[in-house]
């Protein structure tokens, strides 16, 4: 880590810290009586942050400041999370913390949070352990992968549920809690809190109406990378180049075969997935790991470039595009004609091999020998490109 | 120190600040806040330097260290730290920062407290690493990206407490 990240990472501590402390973070009894429903502070202080974060980032999202495909959403591990969520609820109030207040406690000189600290290390420690006992459990069970609401929800995104949930919670909480002899939690001028909820409100339902971009709109503001990149011819491998990647077992390749099914049926690579891109930009990138390379093939390159556009704008990292498409590989595989260059017009993506069967991949040039391409001189272009984003979140 | 500690901020008030620094945490670096992450290398750092064998062996030691990884060199690292510096300047401005127990009224010993909550970190320790995250890391930033997983979490930390709430009311009322 440089310097600047060191210092990022310590101001958002900071920060973290002192929103913890002034909230009264930092005092078991007052985090427990959330637990005995005399102070709601605990539910009012989480809920509120997270509406507002909610509400920051999908507007950020919205006017195109954040990348919504850079931001680490953690994956879901159903069972593990819930039954991890139990036993964070039991040590929370037979210990009176959870580990971040612990540390504020700790850091304020409070006894018993340096205590429930050093039983954190512990469990952290024992959970180590153990956890080779039920690996299968902790890794797949209820797995869905990066699965959020939103995503389930559909393309436009809108995180409405989420707000009124939060806010009903607010308006049920709004009464005045009795308190024992807790310190009181700090008053702000009366009414400001319908103006705060109003406000939410409000950016909620402007969310709604303009909601998250598209990929059209992705592609809009990257367009100039996007160009960039095609000039340069960076993203095309040579069919000898994707033979070589086929048979490498270091790395895994995927075909995304974008032709019409009466094409792919003719003829196509083997282990092919036809796959119809638009409208599935999303799907695709989630599923398909960002180390494998993505190779898309068309009849001729135009398709194919657009498919890789809409991929590319969708946040999928390692996706090139067969150069010269079907019809050079299989002039080069088929026809043996080893040297034929990639043509420097796009073609009209017709297939133009004459094909006496819809034969799929039982033609011979579906699958060459590895060593079919010696002799063939390209440029090797496949660099593997770390994973979109954060590779991984507050927790790792 | 003041004998008398400043009062608290409005919930409400300190909730959406907290927001503001959740939302700027996944602006500048694409992730959100964590606490039980930090401890967790903290761990693996301990383990790996007692019993580097073993640290290296071990698959969820050797995820974080092990080898030639450092599982300090982590941006979680400085998160934790921050949050002790944040947490200590705040309590020491507002006059809160003393070395004291905190427990209920019918709690006569503090020793029973600490008992109390070194079983309560365990578990929290134990359900946090389970859970990939604990409150901080997946009820408060999943939450705000609307994970699936993490509202589950959230929901369940919840049930967690107020299951044991009514067994457990001598040791908080």
């Amino acid at each position: 880590m440089g310097i600047g990240d060191i210092l990022v990472n310590l101001a958002l501590g900071i920060g973290f810290g002192v929103c913890l402390e002034r909230a009264g973070f930092g005092d078991s009894r007052r985090l427990a009586a959330q637990f005995y429903f005399r102070d709601q502070t605990v539910l009012k202080v989480m809920f509120t942050a997270i509406v507002v974060a909610m509400l920051l980032l999908f507007w950020s999202s919205a006017i195109g400041w954040l990348d919504w495909e850079q931001v680490f959403v953690n994956p879901t591990h159903l069972w593990p999370a819930v039954i991890g969520g139990l036993l964070v609820g039991v040590g929370f109030i037979v210990g009176g913390y959870c580990p971040g207040t612990s540390m504020v406690a700790a850091s304020t000189g409070k006894v018993d949070g340096v205590f429930f600290l050093g039983g954190l290390f512990l469990g952290i420690f024992v959970f180590g352990e153990t956890v080779a006992g039920f690996r299968v459990f902790y890794d797949t069970a209820g797995g869905a992968g990066a699965a959020d609401d939103s995503r389930l929800a559909g393309r436009r995104r809108r995180p409405r549920g989420a707000r009124s949930r939060a806010h009903g919670a607010r308006h049920v909480l709004g009464r005045r809690e009795a308190r024992g002899d807790l310190p009181p939690e700090g008053r702000g001028m009366k009414g400001m809190k319908w103006i705060g909820a109003a406000v939410l409100l409000l950016l909620g339902a402007g969310l709604a109406v303009i909601g998250q971009p598209t990929i059209e709109d992705r592609m809009r503001r990257q367009a100039d990378r996007i160009e960039k990149a095609l000039s340069s011819r960076e993203p095309f491998l040579d069919p000898g180049e994707v033979l070589a990647v086929k048979h490498n077992r270091d790395v895994r390749a995927v075909i995304l075969d974008v032709r019409s099914e009466a094409d792919f049926n003719r003829f196509h690579l083997i282990d092919a997935k036809r796959v119809p891109v638009r409208g599935a930009e999303s799907r695709l990138r989630a599923e398909l790991d960002p180390k494998w390379i993505k190779i898309v093939v068309g009849n001729d390159e135009a398709a194919a470039v657009e498919a890789w556009k809409r991929l590319t704008a969708a946040g999928m990292k390692n996706v090139y595009v067969l150069a010269g498409g079907v019809n050079l590989w299989l002039t080069i595989f088929r026809d043996g004609n080893l040297q034929a260059s990639v043509p420097d017009a796009p073609g009209d993506d017709r297939l133009r091999h004459p094909f006496p069967a819809a034969v799929g991949s039982r033609d011979p040039a579906a699958n060459p020998e590895p060593h079919a391409a010696e002799g063939r001189e390209y440029e090797k272009r496949v660099k593997q490109v770390r994973a979109a984003g954060a590779p991984a979140g507050g927790c790792g | 120190m003041s004998a008398r500690a400043e009062t608290y901020w409005n919930p409400y008030v300190a909730g959406a600040l907290l927001g503001v620094v959740l939302f700027l945490s996944y602006l500048v670096t694409g992730a959100g806040l964590g606490a039980s992450g930090g401890f967790a290398r903290l761990t693996a750092w301990a383990v790996g330097t007692v019993a580097p064998e073993h640290a290296a062996t071990s698959r969820e030691l050797a995820k974080m260290g092990g080898g030639a990884k450092n599982p300090l060199d982590h941006r979680m690292l400085w998160l934790t730290v921050g949050l002790a510096v944040g947490g200590f300047a705040s309590g020491m401005l507002a006059g809160r920062a003393r070395v004291e127990t905190r427990k209920g009224p019918r709690v006569g010993s503090s020793v029973k407290r600490w008992g109390f909550a070194i079983l309560g970190g365990v578990v929290a320790g134990y359900g946090a690493r389970l859970a990939r995250g604990c409150t901080s890391g997946q009820a408060l930033s999943g939450g705000a990206v609307l994970a699936v997983g993490s509202w589950a979490f959230m929901f369940a930390v919840f049930a967690g407490g107020y299951l044991l709430a009514w067994p457990l009311r001598r040791m908080w009322t």
